[in-house]
């Protein structure tokens, strides 16, 4: 057997961590006389490291193993010892590229066991900031896939009009990713008032970049020959694993919790739900780029109603640092004080469970919590839709050909951080 | 004629289907949790993924939950959905937390496989059964398992 390595992922490297890189549990065939190829942890066409071990028969892929755990960062336990408020921008790390929509799974959650009543503008708020990081991320992959692909030119329209969305995000929040936006019991702060003025021209500007990016690209014969019937995950596949979001909506099952399960105000929105018909590559592609569309629609819907609902709470009333707003006592040095050290401890929350599910741009992302009535929760977990894609990457690959790995890791958007936790 | 509500109709199938594994069912709605012995768990859930009325099911999630109730136990979370019907159903498995042991049941549902192994490597439930129960977050010569038990006793033990 000749074994090769891509550059920069020496397999000592690799397998130094991990023994099932290092080959000693592998399930490839030992004697069949194919070539394997280790691919990353580190690749171009990942977020964050991912190994993959295939085992090839010229181009054809035989076997693949994939590996996780590299980004492992123990992020279940250090939120238990952390407290329930301060682990919040941890959360957000999870989902690098629409972090909103991991707080407010985790805020959810919590908000259950405090029987928090969240202001329907704090709602609205949060399903802006949501929408506008779906679009985002979706644009991230589209992107990607083009870099990959050799489309230059759509790559970087697509990437100008992700920017686009950032400085929308930033605009709202302060900061283009990781926004701390999104807090226990409603968000940080209002809209500003310009939001709109920047929103609806910035919205129109980013539908024409796609329309670019879809001409460049979605009427491509090259393009569409390297997605074409490539990576096929059917419907009962993708069931089985377990996958959701845009990969399992490709292979034609309507199936989002923005409209099966409908928590917040999406009752309220009009949306459509894409769906694929194959499930192969091609499909993920025409589904993220009508999500996106849809995505912003939404973006303009919540715009609308924000602006008539006017000014008022957007963050339940901290009933827990017993501090009325407005209380000019509260402005005195010991009672500032105070308030710091409550923060620093958090909210106390009573015993129960709660779980929350929310449609995040990768798919069903939730967490489950258990409190004791203790200072931290006595258990965090987090469903991560990567974890379920990376685990379900060999039933789309197996049989194709090396060159669908990188479209595909592209598209399926596996993102370590949210998949090792 | 109207049709039942959705949660009535899972339920009423699974008390049709296994009746002798389930030992209580409380929660309504989207919480319905259904408790199991842990013996009749797997033969349970094949009966789940293989049946026709029900449709196709997708296990959602694998939680390991400690019982705030009762010290000393797990419980071992099956999140269940059924796309088709709308419904979820939590099966649910109580343990005692020392040494815990369960049937894998990664030969029924084929995303079970990392879920257990992850559940081996961070709880420290072991999945009989499991064809490959090696760990998957943390690197293969880690020692322990990191949640089980309270995080404030592992951080006096220095861990």
């Amino acid at each position: 057997m000749s074994e090769i390595s891509n550059q920069g992922t020496s397999p000592s490297a690799a397998g130094s961590r991990r023994s099932g890189l290092s080959g000693s549990s592998s399930r490839l065939h030992p004697n069949s006389g194919a070539r394997r190829l280790d691919l990353g942890p580190h690749h171009p066409a990942t977020r964050g490291a991912l190994g993959l071990r295939a085992e090839l028969d010229g181009e054809r892929i035989l076997d693949l193993e994939v590996e996780i755990g590299f980004g492992h960062r123990g992020f279940e336990l250090h939120a238990q010892r952390l407290g329930w408020l301060r682990s919040l921008p941890y959360v957000e790390r999870l989902q690098s590229q629409s972090s909103m929509l991991a707080a407010t799974a985790y805020c959810v959650a919590v908000e259950k066991l405090l029987e928090f009543e969240v202001p329907l503008r704090a709602e609205w708020l949060r399903v802006l900031g949501g929408e506008l990081g779906r679009a985002a991320d979706h644009l991230g992959r589209i992107g990607n896939l083009a870099r990959i692909l050799g489309a230059g030119a759509a790559a970087s329209w697509a990437l100008n009009a992700r920017s686009r969305l950032w400085g929308l995000l930033e605009r709202l929040s302060g900061a283009p990713t990781m926004h701390h936006f999104v807090r226990l019991g409603g968000v940080a702060r209002p809209l500003p008032g310009d939001f709109g003025v920047a929103c609806r021209p910035a919205i129109d500007a980013i539908r024409l970049d796609l329309d670019d990016v879809d001409a460049a690209l979605g009427q491509n014969r090259v393009f569409i020959d390297r997605l074409r019937g490539r990576a096929q995950l059917s419907a009962d596949q993708g069931l089985a694993f377990s996958v959701t979001g845009p990969l399992l909506r490709a292979a034609g099952v309507v199936s989002d919790l923005r409209r099966s399960e409908p928590y917040s105000v999406y009752d309220d929105l009009v949306f459509d739900v894409p769906v694929g018909l194959v499930g192969d590559n091609l499909d993920r592609y025409r589904v993220c780029l009508e999500e996106i569309h849809q995505s912003l629609s939404m973006v303009g819907q919540c715009l609308t109603r924000l602006e008539a609902l006017g000014p008022g709470p957007v963050r339940v009333h901290d009933a827990w640092l017993d501090r009325e707003p407005g209380d000019a006592a509260a402005d005195a040095l010991e009672a500032r004080i105070a308030l710091a050290q409550k923060y620093a401890e958090g909210p106390q929350v009573p015993p129960g469970e709660s779980v929350s599910h929310v449609e995040s741009a990768n798919g069903e992302f939730g967490f489950s919590l258990v409190s004791d009535g203790g200072p931290t929760p006595r258990r965090v977990r987090c469903r991560a839709p990567s974890f379920f894609h990376a685990q379900a990457l060999p039933a789309m690959l197996v049989g194709g050909t090396l060159a669908d790995i990188g479209p595909t890791l592209a598209l399926a958007n596996i993102e370590s951080a949210e998949c090792d936790r | 004629m109207s049709e039942p509500s959705s949660d009535t109709t899972v339920l009423t199938r699974i008390q049709l289907l296994a009746p002798e594994a389930i030992e209580r069912v409380s929660g309504a709605g989207a919480e319905l949790q259904v408790y199991v012995g842990p013996a009749r768990l797997k033969r349970m859930m094949g009966r789940l993924l293989n049946d026709e009325i029900l449709g196709p099911g997708v296990l959602c999630d694998l939680a390991v939950l400690p019982t705030v109730s009762g010290p000393g136990q797990i419980e071992v979370v099956y999140s269940l959905m059924w796309p088709e019907w709308r419904q979820r159903l939590e099966v649910r498995v109580a343990l005692a937390d020392s040494k815990p042991k369960l049937d894998s049941i990664s030969g029924i549902w084929p995303c079970a496989d990392w879920l257990e192994r992850e559940a081996w490597d961070l709880c420290g439930v072991v999945f009989e059964g499991h064809p490959d129960l090696r760990r998957i977050l943390l690197p293969e010569d880690a020692q322990g398992h990191p949640l089980t038990g309270r995080a404030a006793d592992l951080e006096e033990s220095g861990t």
